[in-house]
């Protein structure tokens, strides 16, 4: 399984989907007792990979790569770097937990849900490691069907208009993604490719590359949400079940971010010292603007859902800045955010299973009913806000610190985002937690049961972890965030670049002109840490992991495995 | 007079031709339930027609009038495999219709024959004979239900505006004749790029804008595109899922024979009216569609749409383009005959109205069907990784290599808009709540085969296109325009 370890990991919750397809629906416990087996061996799978994870190579590892459609150059490339390691890390962690507490919340047409949410986890796992553009877009536009469902039929009141809302914003904006990326794809030099090595350092006109960069940034701006794209993100949350929402929010969401992170930030170096001021802003206004209605909710879930909205706009301030510390703080806080708005989200859904309101007014003094929960809920939400010791302070802090060396002022309003992030947890905790327990319904409930505290423990657990111990997730994407700055600044002489890490022994041989020139610059001595052995590759592939890079080279496969045992 | 050439170049068109005949021989003989018997001759007759077409090695023109060349073998099979598929639906359709014409099949038989001649027909009469040949039939296959008042209807539209369209392209040809001399396409094509502006010149461009008109009803582009939603909502569903994709092949087919590659000439002076009939066509198409209440008539305006989408490969008119929209007509073709498809599987009665909350529920009651019809409805909007996406990133990867960077954003938006309602029958089959138990469907096997066969190749077309995109590359290597 170790050779096209992605693939699998990619693959089974799918073939886990089909084996679903064909147990008859009566059979409620078997179905999902399956579908939280079939999701847990991604999961593991991940976890082989991350410990094999050469933590030192800012390139893509674990690469596999085959031609699909060699006319238009799109190939089945897949591979990750430390950046998109760790958010497969999140879905494949997340997904089991959704599928587990299903039984709680999903009472109707129960295998339909188990395969949506199966399908969609390889839609966004596909999505995260795709090394193809093309392919990136196939599982991105493939990640909408599972979640129209999901909505549509296992929503609330509301639930097909929130559909249809989330799929025409997200098409809206993916398409014109499209078109800028078959305009990278055949304006490739060396006729069309889609791989992404291959489009790093692509030379493109002023004009070109900016409506390139507008275009992507668009697409991903709609799905973060960013202000004012977001208002499609309240309804999909209100109206999604409760595993649909800590989806969305949980990893969805981050697709966005991820997009910036892999397309935008390393595609267009001229284009984003226009753009990323403008993105600096709408983040801070997203921020503040999320953190003020949020504190004006009625409903529970919606609160969360702008909370959403404002610590989306910490990430994407974090990836405007284009430092280091920012980007590394973005990168961890979607880590942070699909676990704490996960856990709150699943928070959310226990309470709405109790007692079929989300009104924070129909709740007070709840603690005293329900001190586990009640905990529970005090820990993530002091992990949302920020709480020092928690996994939040962490990202947050490092956006913060990444902003204010890009432009003071916006970090500083930014800042405020914060505060107004404590009010209107501590406000809503409050209410919902402490007082008299005055109301009659309130008195009966039940307190956590054993199933949803198996649900919770997990991400208490990480939310702990992460705050007080980052360094292991820290290291992980150091590398690949210093290589992706790499590319935004434009310090890699682009062209040899991108013809270097695709361009074969082969093609070194036989091509003539330009072809040879591509490879000779590769093997100039001014990048430092360069093999050296005419594979060519970046300053920060280092020495361990040069043979993951080169999936062209028959021996990839087998370099690989040697480094995952 | 030129050498006639070898009677091998004429196969396909004689294996149409006489398979026509000997089908029609064949149903004389038929009665009762034999009808199925004749239908499977038909579907021999489509099939061993395919496959000696796309035998032939020789390449050549016969009598400096019909073509055998990349072009003519591609659309030819596309043509009987669409053909085929059609048909096949047919056995199970037509009986719950009630129609007795046994003539139906031969008709199918003359109407492909028709569209091999136009597409490989070098010159422009021959070309307008086979436009004849195929639209003759086609006028009786819509009206063939005699009992259904919008089935007699469809089909008098259908002959009096297809008659009107006919007038157009002969008065062009005519007028074509007149600026170059010659009806022979090479000939046209050597007179198109000799002539200097001046009188001969205005009339050539007249002349061509004429044929396009005449294709352009044939294709159903905006604005000769009035006559589409009637006729395919009247005409029963198995003659309008061949008119929409073996029909407009042959036209389309004709029209890259023609005007992309033989009048590329005066393609450089009509691309403004190209473009503009382009982004009409589908803007008009996907607009209106958006309205529709009736499953058919929804189908009738996306292919419109669709229709809106090839001609971005006309106005671009490369011959990369020409590529992409033998591609596109593939994919279309497999698309609408899933779509048709579904809706005959499900028509109890085979009434020509179906509406698209009738599909309510379907999901649920029936899950294959609603699954093959959600395949469908996402790869015509263009979703990866089926075919309908493949299509339109050949087809604008084509436009934009030659330039037209504003009509692709104007078809992407147009994308855009086809969601809404593409996905809104996907919400209707899952979202909405129909009879939870629906009567059981009678069974229809040949349905349910068509129906898969064309499923699985718009999923094919997009994961493995492989096959397909060389030979619609080889097709428009060497078009042959004359002796």
């Amino acid at each position: 399984m170790d050779s096209a370890v992605l693939t699998w990991i990619v693959a089974i919750p799918a073939l886990g989907a089909l084996l679903l397809s064909v147990i008859p629906e009566q059979a409620r416990t078997i179905l999902r007792s399956i579908a939280v087996a079939v999701a847990a061996i991604p999961f593991f799978l991940a976890l082989r990979v991350w410990n094999a994870f050469d933590t030192s190579n800012g390139g893509f590892q674990f690469v596999e790569r085959s031609e699909w459609i060699p006319q238009f150059g799109i190939s089945y490339f897949v591979g990750v770097d430390g950046i998109s390691l760790l958010l497969v890390l999140l879905t494949v962690f997340l997904t089991p937990l959704v599928l587990y507490s299903s039984e709680d919340s999903i009472h109707q047409r129960l295998k339909g849900y188990l395969v949506s949410v199966l399908l969609l986890e390889t839609a966004m796992l596909g999505t995260l490691v795709s090394l193809d553009a093309i392919l990136f877009y196939a599982f991105w536009e493939l990640m909408l069907v599972p979640m129209f469902l999901i909505i549509g039929i296992w929503g609330g009141q509301r639930r097909i208009y929130a559909a249809i809302k989330f799929v025409l914003f997200t098409m809206v904006g993916s398409l014109p993604m499209l078109v800028a990326l078959i305009y990278l794809g055949f304006h490739h030099l060396d006729g069309p490719s889609f791989a992404l090595t291959d489009l790093y350092g692509i030379q493109l006109t002023q004009t070109a590359g900016l409506w390139c960069c507008f275009a992507m940034l668009l697409a991903f701006a709609i799905k973060v949400p960013m202000w004012p794209l977001h208002t499609w993100l309240p309804d999909a949350h209100v109206e999604a079940p409760t595993g649909g929402s800590v989806i969305l929010a949980g990893v969805l969401l981050k697709m966005g971010t991820y997009g910036v992170v892999r397309f935008v930030i390393p595609l267009f170096p001229d284009a984003l010292p226009v753009f990323m001021p403008w993105v600096a802003i709408l983040a801070v206004v997203g921020i503040v603007y999320g953190a003020l209605v949020a504190m004006v909710q009625e409903d529970l879930k919606k609160l969360v859902a702008y909370s959403s909205v404002s610590h989306l706009g910490f990430v994407m301030l974090g990836l405007a800045s284009l430092t280091a510390v920012g980007v590394s703080g973005s990168v961890y806080q979607m880590l942070n955010h699909g676990i704490s708005t996960g856990a709150l989200f699943l928070l959310v859904g226990m309470i709405y299973e109790r007692r079929h309101t989300r009104e924070i007014a129909a709740f007070g003094g709840l603690w005293k009913k329900l001190p586990l929960y009640a905990s529970a809920f005090l820990i993530v939400t002091l992990s949302s806000i920020g709480l020092p010791g928690l996994n939040g302070f962490v990202g947050e802090f490092m956006i913060l610190l990444g902003g204010f060396r890009a432009d003071p002022v916006t970090a500083a309003i930014a800042t405020s985002g914060v505060i107004l992030g404590a009010v209107y947890m501590l406000w809503m905790f409050q209410r919902v937690m402490f007082g008299p327990l005055d109301k009659m319904e309130n008195r009966v409930l039940e307190d956590l049961t054993p199933r949803e505290i198996i649900v919770l423990a997990p991400l208490i657990a990480l939310i702990f972890v992460m705050g007080v111990y980052p360094k292991p997730f820290l290291d992980t994407m150091e590398a690949s965030v210093a290589t992706t700055l790499t590319y935004a600044s434009g310090q890699v002489p682009a062209t040899s670049r991108a013809r270097a890490v695709t361009s074969t022994d082969g093609d070194c041989l036989e091509a003539a002109g330009s072809k040879v020139a591509g490879c000779t610059i590769t093997a100039e001595p001014q990048l430092p840490a360069h093999d050296g052995n005419g594979h060519g590759a970046n300053a920060h592939e280092g020495k361990a992991g040069v043979g993951h890079l080169h999936s062209e080279d028959p021996h990839a496969g087998h370099a690989h495995e040697g480094s995952a045992h | 007079m030129p050498q006639l050439g070898s009677y091998t170049l004429l196969a396909p068109v004689l294996a149409a031709s006489v398979w026509a005949l000997v089908v029609l021989i064949a149903e004389l003989f038929s009665v009762g339930r034999r009808h199925l018997a004749v239908a499977w001759l038909t579907v021999v007759a489509l099939v061993s027609t395919a496959i000696l077409t796309g035998s032939l090695a020789e390449r050549g023109v016969f009598g400096g009038a019909i073509a055998l060349d990349g072009l003519t073998v591609y659309a030819s099979v596309l043509a009987c495999a669409l053909a085929a598929l059609s048909v096949v639906m047919a056995m199970d359709y037509l009986p719950t219709t009630g129609i007795k014409g046994g003539e139906y099949y031969p008709l199918i038989l003359f109407a492909v024959a028709g569209v091999v001649v136009m597409a490989a027909a070098t010159d422009l009469i021959v070309m307008f004979l086979g436009l004849e040949t195929m639209s003759m039939a086609v006028y009786v296959l819509a009206g063939i239900w005699k009992s259904e008042g919008k089935s007699n209807e469809a089909a008098v539209k259908y002959f009096l505006l297809g008659a009107f369209a006919s007038a157009f392209m002969l008065y062009g040809i005519a007028l074509v004749y007149g600026a170059t001399g010659s009806t022979v396409l090479s000939e046209v094509a050597a007179g198109a790029a000799d002539a200097v502006p001046g009188p001969s010149r205005t009339l050539l461009l007249i002349g061509a804008s004429m044929l396009l008109v005449g294709f352009g009803f044939k294709v159903a582009a905006v604005p000769f595109h009035l006559w589409t939603p009637d006729v395919y909502e009247g005409a029963p569903t198995s003659v309008t899922v061949f008119m929409a994709t073996v029909v407009k092949l042959g036209a389309f087919a004709a029209v890259i024979r023609t005007m992309l590659v033989g009048l590329e000439a005066v393609g450089g002076d009509l691309w403004l009216a190209l473009w503009l009939g382009a982004a009409a066509t589908m803007t008009v198409g996907n607009f209106v569609a958006l309205r529709q209440k009736d499953l058919k008539r929804m189908l009738a305006y996306s292919s419109i749409a669709h229709s809106g989408y090839l001609l971005i490969g006309l106005a671009a008119g490369t011959p990369e383009a020409g590529q992409a929209m033998l591609f596109y007509l593939a994919v279309y073709g497999v698309m609408n005959l899933g779509a048709f498809g579904v809706a005959m599987a499900l028509s109890e009665d085979g009434a020509t109205e179906q509406r698209i909350s009738d599909l309510a529920g379907i999901g649920h009651s029936r899950p294959v069907l609603a699954i093959a019809m959600t395949i469908c409805m996402l790869s015509l909007v263009g979703i990866p990784p089926l075919g309908g996406f493949l299509g339109k990133l050949y087809l604008f990867k084509a436009a934009l290599d030659a330039g037209l960077t504003g009509l692709v954003v104007v078809a992407v938006l147009n994308s855009v808009v086809s969601a809404f309602y593409y996905l809104g029958v996907v919400r209707t089959m899952y979202f909405e709540r129909g009879n939870e138990n629906p009567q059981p469907l009678a069974p229809r096997p040949f349905i349910w085969a068509a129906l898969a066969l064309s499923v699985v190749a718009v999923v094919l077309l997009g994961v493995m296109p492989g096959a397909v995109l060389s030979g619609a590359s080889v097709a428009l290597e060497g078009v042959l325009l004359g002796p």
